[in-house]
């Protein structure tokens, strides 16, 4: 549901980065952290609805997805866990923190020479 | 970082959160709060996990150690706000009409509506909702996440957020467990998994309607955890 927020914002940050350029903005580029809770088809429908009407209103959204990261607390190794529970891949260890995958973030915008 | 390739398009590289302005007004409604001798204290959760319930038998217990105020998050309706000032405390009720979760500025709003002496501790109880509210902090220490038994074994599981972005998780409502053939241990176990350094605590009313909590760990007691 909060996807709406996520997607307004996603419209301000690129509207801001954009402002004064001569080019229009053709994609824009935003990384979902796999723990993020976000739904990408939520995300990607309420960008769709918000751009209408706006200077951005012929951008795409792509999306690409964050995988999870962990730092063992034990031994102080980062590694990619897979299902829960999670397990330290060089000493076994449960003990960890989340060092990825909890971001949305814009990424980067693709301007491309109005025609 | 601009670069123009031959079909005269330009990649500009961003990397900012999406989320800056939000958590940016979060950390300032925080260190407001510090300023003035606030603690908050987020909670969040299901429809019907026992959040107001919860409150308004902490309240009375933690008004012995400090002044509390509570803001309640609800779609419709000032029944929270009500149900909390009945216990004692005072409360202002946000009603967001719809959207899913509180954000730092309404928090804000309704911490200026709250009457004077602010409190020392202030309760943030947000929209019922296991998903949506992870994203926007309003100003708390520390966060609490309540998941009765009633809602199933494997809800930490199936909302990691939840667990993974709060300080501790309350399971409540666990006299149902038997009821409701859910074993408490392993959504404690569940939660261990998922957050290693999540404080967790288990909730029931006992005979009497009294609110009983421990905590899973043995550690300090869920008030003196909320007092700091």
């Amino acid at each position: 549901m909060h996807e709406a927020t996520l997607a307004a914002n996603v419209l301000k940050i690129v509207s801001r980065a954009a402002a004064g350029k001569e080019n229009r903005v053709a994609r824009i580029t935003v990384s979902v952290g796999e723990l993020a809770g976000v739904m990408p088809a939520a995300l990607i429908f309420a960008f769709n609805a918000l751009k209408k009407e706006t200077p951005l209103d012929r951008a795409d959204l792509i999306l690409i997805k964050e995988p999870v990261t962990a730092c063992c607390d034990d031994c102080g190794t980062d590694y990619q866990p897979g299902p829960f529970p999670y397990h330290c891949p060089a000493c076994g260890s449960r003990s960890f923190r989340i060092t990825g995958g909890e971001e949305v973030r814009v990424k980067s915008m693709e301007l491309k020479k109005e025609i | 970082m601009c670069k123009t390739d031959h079909n005269h398009l330009e990649d500009i590289d961003l990397d900012c959160l999406v989320q800056e302005e939000d958590l940016r007004h979060s950390d300032r409604l925080k260190a407001a709060f510090r300023a003035a001798g606030v603690r908050g204290i987020g909670l969040l959760g299901s429809p019907g996990s026992g959040k107001t319930t919860l409150l308004e038998h902490l309240v009375p217990e933690l008004m012995k150690k400090r002044r509390v105020a509570v803001i309640e998050g609800d779609l419709a309706t000032d029944n929270d706000a009500r149900r909390i000032q009945a216990a004692g405390a005072p409360a202002v009720e946000l009603n967001t009409d719809g959207a899913c979760h509180l954000d730092a500025s309404m928090v804000e709003t309704a911490f200026a509506e709250l009457p004077e002496p602010k409190p020392e501790l202030l309760l943030i109880e947000n929209v019922g909702n296991l998903v949506c509210p992870v994203d926007f902090p309003v100003g708390e220490e520390i966060r609490l996440a309540v998941i009765s038994a009633a809602e199933g074994e494997d809800k930490p599981l199936k909302y990691p957020a939840a667990v993974l972005r709060t300080e501790g998780v309350i399971i409540t409502k666990t006299d149902l467990a038997p009821y409701v053939r859910v074993n408490p241990d392993k959504m404690v176990a569940y939660v261990r998994d998922m957050n290693p350094h999540s404080r967790v605590f288990l909730a029931h009313m006992d005979a009497a309607g009294k609110l009983v909590t421990e905590a899973a760990d043995g550690g300090c007691s869920l008030e003196d955890w909320l007092l700091g």
